[in-house]
């Protein structure tokens, strides 16, 4: 009987220093993982797996809509979903504005959120409430398409950060 | 010669080249919606397009009108700088700066298209 429990914890031994070393088969390393582990951690290892998924945007016309009584008057749900960045340009500029928003998309970018929903969750781990707090505010993104920090991985740019200009040099010291 | 003169292009390069902005290494973002029209609005076509988007801004340190063209991170214990109110050049529109460090701290929530009246006049 002491024989059998030896040869069984040397078997445990020989599996948990080939799950170590990664010797096995990854089918294998994955099952012996889970068994010991637990499933919870292929829930949190999955997302970060997965393949990042491409941005979306809900488009929305409101050519037809000139001023910010007309934009209460459409239908709440629409309000709620779209009708802040037009609410916001209209009252960011004054009464009455000075511009005629034509459409505006609502970006689904899931990547970008999710790292902002994340750090946003640390910052309110390290500061408290305040630190969780946030604005809508406007940023223009002068010689970049705004589709592509929308779309893309690397969010908004860090502009001005090194702007080269070439001088021309004197004739003497050609 | 030749190498001299590659060597006082590199220089010149190195001297002439930085350009950052008043608070520092940073995103920048506006308040009001005509500051950033007026300085950096994306323009394609006649359309304007601005982001509105959702900064987490957190405990923001005030640096009111004070310079720090040398910023790369927030000052310790702050998640962003605040500064302002600014013009751009003879701008009319007068804004709070945020200024954030971390891209993650940013979500680009809408895009909005716009063209601008012309029969509206803008305030003084």
């Amino acid at each position: 009987m002491q024989w059998c429990s030896l040869v069984v914890c040397l078997c445990v031994c020989v599996v948990c220093v080939a799950v170590a070393r990664a010797e096995l088969s990854p089918v294998l390393c994955a099952v012996i993982r889970s068994l010991i582990i637990g499933p919870s951690m292929r829930k949190i290892t999955l997302p970060w797996t997965s393949r990042v998924p491409r941005a979306t945007w809900t488009r929305e016309i409101f050519s037809s809509c000139k001023s910010v009584s007309q934009l209460h008057s459409r239908p709440r749900k629409l309000n709620e979903c779209y009708g802040t960045a037009l609410f916001r340009l209209c009252t960011a500029w004054g009464s009455p504005p000075p511009s005629h928003p034509l459409l505006y998309d609502s970006v689904q970018n899931r990547y970008q959120f999710q790292r902002y929903e994340h750090q946003r969750f640390l910052n309110g781990e390290g500061f408290g409430k305040e630190g969780r707090h946030e604005k809508y505010l406007w940023h223009g993104c002068k010689e970049t398409d705004p589709e592509l920090l929308c779309g893309g991985t690397d969010g908004v740019d860090f502009r001005m950060v090194l702007r080269c200009r070439i001088i021309p040099l004197p004739r003497a010291l050609c | 010669m030749l190498t001299l003169v590659c060597v006082l292009c590199v220089l010149l390069l190195a001297v002439q080249g930085k350009s950052t902005g008043f608070y520092g290494k940073g995103a920048y973002f506006a308040n009001s919606a005509g500051y950033s029209h007026e300085s950096f609005v994306h323009t394609r076509g006649g359309v304007n397009t601005l982001i509105l988007a959702r900064v987490n801004t957190g405990k923001a340190h005030d640096d009111k009108t004070e310079i720090v063209r040398q910023r790369v991170k927030p000052p310790p214990g702050y998640n962003s700088v605040k500064g302002g109110p600014h013009k751009f050049g003879r701008g009319h529109y007068a804004t709070i700066m945020y200024v954030v460090y971390d891209l993650s701290q940013v979500y680009p929530a809408f895009m909005v298209d716009y063209t601008i009246n012309p029969s509206v006049p803008t305030p003084a």
